[in-house]
């Protein structure tokens, strides 16, 4: 099969927009369209990222544009950095890959009162006493382990159920996408399998590419949208990228699964398995959607919970005058129905986003109260040692994107080629050269999320700003990096 | 002919495994994923065993099916497992114990196991397919 995009079928639009055109292959419903610049489009040919954008542009029920974002990158079945929007009124589908695996993995911000200055005499501690309160690495539970019926409630009402156990503050729920509880979950959507693999991983990080990490405000480029953010230059943050963890893998392994099975014929004609789908409205479609909705549930508890011990862990180590305000928590593997304007009218569309973060503009249903006027805090994490961004949505890429922007730097380099790149030992002592902790049980893990192993984050940030999806706010560089094995 | 072999993806582990038998396939494949995971095994090593049974639509699929229950019977009971016995093997449903050792960690996270692009081919005696692995 060819999987190459020749270069003539990519037609530009702007400085930072491609188009592959609906003439491009004719199963094609909706034109691609590509956010990027000529410099990222060099490394973005180099795999098959484009043709995956493609495939999903085939998918029944698309509106408007299969998008690709700037840090998109080859994945299975739908590529990591997508936008796909369904019109589920007129026999749209939802795709359990087209969310991911990893349901609902999205970022948490949280904003400190105290300065870089202030902390650098007990960064080494802090970030210690938060490696020991955040469980991380491969597979490993927490120290909170629930029943049947206490895992239940956390599907139903996400990050909600926490601060009814008195773990948490009622902000870091108000400044966190659908107040941390989408509602719609059906916890008997969730098989026992997935139960079986989450009931003791609330509260733990993870491996792989997510992280904790500690960081200062480097840079504002929107005083007045960072002041709304509670964004101060040189002030702290903490950043928490992680997901719904086993319980989110397994939901979405059963579910491809199950339009494998059951919707054989539907899926018959399917470039890749990955992209299996069911009708939005059909039992199978339903079930999935709102198991997914449950594990996105988890998801959010997650990063509560875990927002909390390191909340913990600032006030143990630097004293009870020290806050840490959750600034905003959003998703960027997740389906969410949302009513967006399609040749002139308002339509309710599933909009799947897989490695895409939402960035809704001022005024869109949803933001907190303070954030209205400036548009939803777009949390956007870089590498362990270059930055990452916060950005505020905008009316434009409500118009052009469905109010989604990047997630992330994207990959450039599997894992092992990091891994052959550099060593974990070499990698730590340049970070801390740089004046950045680390605090790690497994330093090969370290290396396989090097940032030589990423597109460069300040390349895709531009194209993001300059396509007018979102506009630059504030760049956090680490001081403090945890990460599990 | 190597059993497995690495293939370079920016975001995912994918193999690519070769055997001379579909039983063989499914067992190489099962004892490459496990070896990709690189366990650590527990002081002790325990031997373990379950009895599995899948049901899929096609031999593609039973692959994939197979490989997912063994992780998550894994996930949840912290094993690895080398050792697979067929005890009814079909194009679309297996019966098979699978047999390994308690582990205490591993280096590598396979968070699932995908059906992107998986495609068991038969040519010259010698069946083959790639495997992709979200981690």
């Amino acid at each position: 099969m060819d999987y190459s995009i020749p270069p003539h079928a990519l037609k530009k639009l702007n400085d930072y927009l491609y188009e592959i055109p609906r003439s491009f292959r004719p199963d094609m419903r909706v034109p691609a369209r590509i956010y990027v610049s000529s410099v990222l489009l060099k490394q973005i040919l180099q795999d098959r990222s484009l043709w995956q954008i493609v495939n999903v542009a085939t998918l029944p029920g698309i509106q408007k544009y299969a998008i690709a974002m700037a840090d998109i990158h080859e994945g299975y079945g739908f590529p990591i950095g997508g936008v796909a929007a369904m019109a589920i009124h007129e026999d749209g589908v939802i795709s359990p890959g087209g969310i991911g695996y990893d349901i609902n993995c999205g970022v948490r911000l949280l904003a400190s009162n105290i300065s870089v200055a202030d902390i650098k005499p007990h960064l080494k501690k802090l970030a210690h006493a938060i490696f020991l309160a955040v469980p991380s690495g491969v597979g490993h539970g927490g120290p909170m382990k629930l029943t049947t019926k206490e895992l239940d409630k956390v599907l139903e009402k996400g990050a909600a159920r926490l601060l009814e156990l008195g773990l948490g503050q009622k902000e870091d729920i108000e400044y966190c996408e659908e107040s941390g509880c989408y509602k719609g979950a059906d916890k008997d959507a969730v098989s026992l399998e997935a139960r079986n693999r989450g009931h003791d991983q609330l509260g733990t990080l993870g491996s792989g590419n997510h992280f904790l990490e500690i960081q200062v405000v480097s840079d504002i480029f929107d005083e007045e949208t960072a002041s709304a953010f509670g964004l101060k230059e040189g002030d702290v943050t903490v950043m928490i990228h992680c997901g719904s963890r086993g319980l989110g893998h397994q939901v979405c392994t059963d579910y491809v699964r199950t339009m494998l099975t059951e919707l054989s014929s539907f899926n018959e004609k399917i470039i890749d398995r990955q992209l299996a789908s069911a009708p939005f409205h059909s039992p199978q479609g339903q079930a999935y959607f709102r198991a997914m909705i449950a594990s996105a549930n988890f998801a959010f508890a997650n990063r509560h919970l875990i927002g909390h011990r390191v909340r913990e862990a600032f006030l143990s180590v630097l004293g009870p005058s020290v806050s840490l305000k959750t600034v905003y928590d959003v998703a960027h593997n997740i389906g969410k129905l949302e009513k967006h304007s399609v040749d002139g009218h308002l339509k309710e569309l599933l909009v799947h986003r897989k490695g895409a973060t939402r960035a809704f503009g001022p005024n869109s249903p949803g933001l907190p109260k303070n954030y209205r006027a400036v548009g939803q805090p777009v949390l956007i994490p870089g590498t362990m040692g270059t930055a990452s961004y916060v950005l505020a949505g905008t009316k434009e890429g409500m118009d052009q994107a469905f109010g989604s922007a990047c997630h992330g730097a994207g990959r450039a380099m599997s894992r092992h080629a990091a891994k052959k790149a550099i060593s974990g030992r070499a990698l730590k002592d340049e970070l801390n050269a740089q004046g950045i902790e680390v605090e790690t049980d497994y330093q090969r893990g370290l290396a396989e999320e090097a940032p030589i192993a990423y597109k460069d984050v300040e390349a895709v940030v531009d194209v993001i700003d300059g396509a007018h999806l979102a506009r630059k706010v504030a760049r956090l560089k680490p001081i403090a990096v945890i990460k599990g094995d | 002919m190597l059993p497995y072999e690495l293939i370079q993806s920016p975001s995912e582990l994918r193999i690519r495994v070769n055997a001379s038998s579909l039983e063989e396939l499914f067992r190489r494949s099962l004892v490459a994923m496990f070896e990709i995971i690189e366990p650590d095994f527990a002081a002790d090593a325990t031997e373990v065993s379950h009895t599995i049974s899948i049901k899929s639509a096609d031999r593609d699929l039973l692959l994939i099916d197979f490989l997912s229950r063994a992780l998550y019977l894994s996930d949840i009971n912290d094993e690895a497992y080398f050792k697979v016995d067929f005890i009814r093997f079909t194009n679309n449903d297996l019966t098979a114990v699978i047999s390994g050792n308690k582990i205490t960690g591993f280096d590598v996270e396979i968070k699932a196991v995908t059906y992107h692009e998986v495609h068991i081919k038969e040519k010259d005696s010698i069946f083959s397919t790639e495997i992709t692995f979200d981690i």
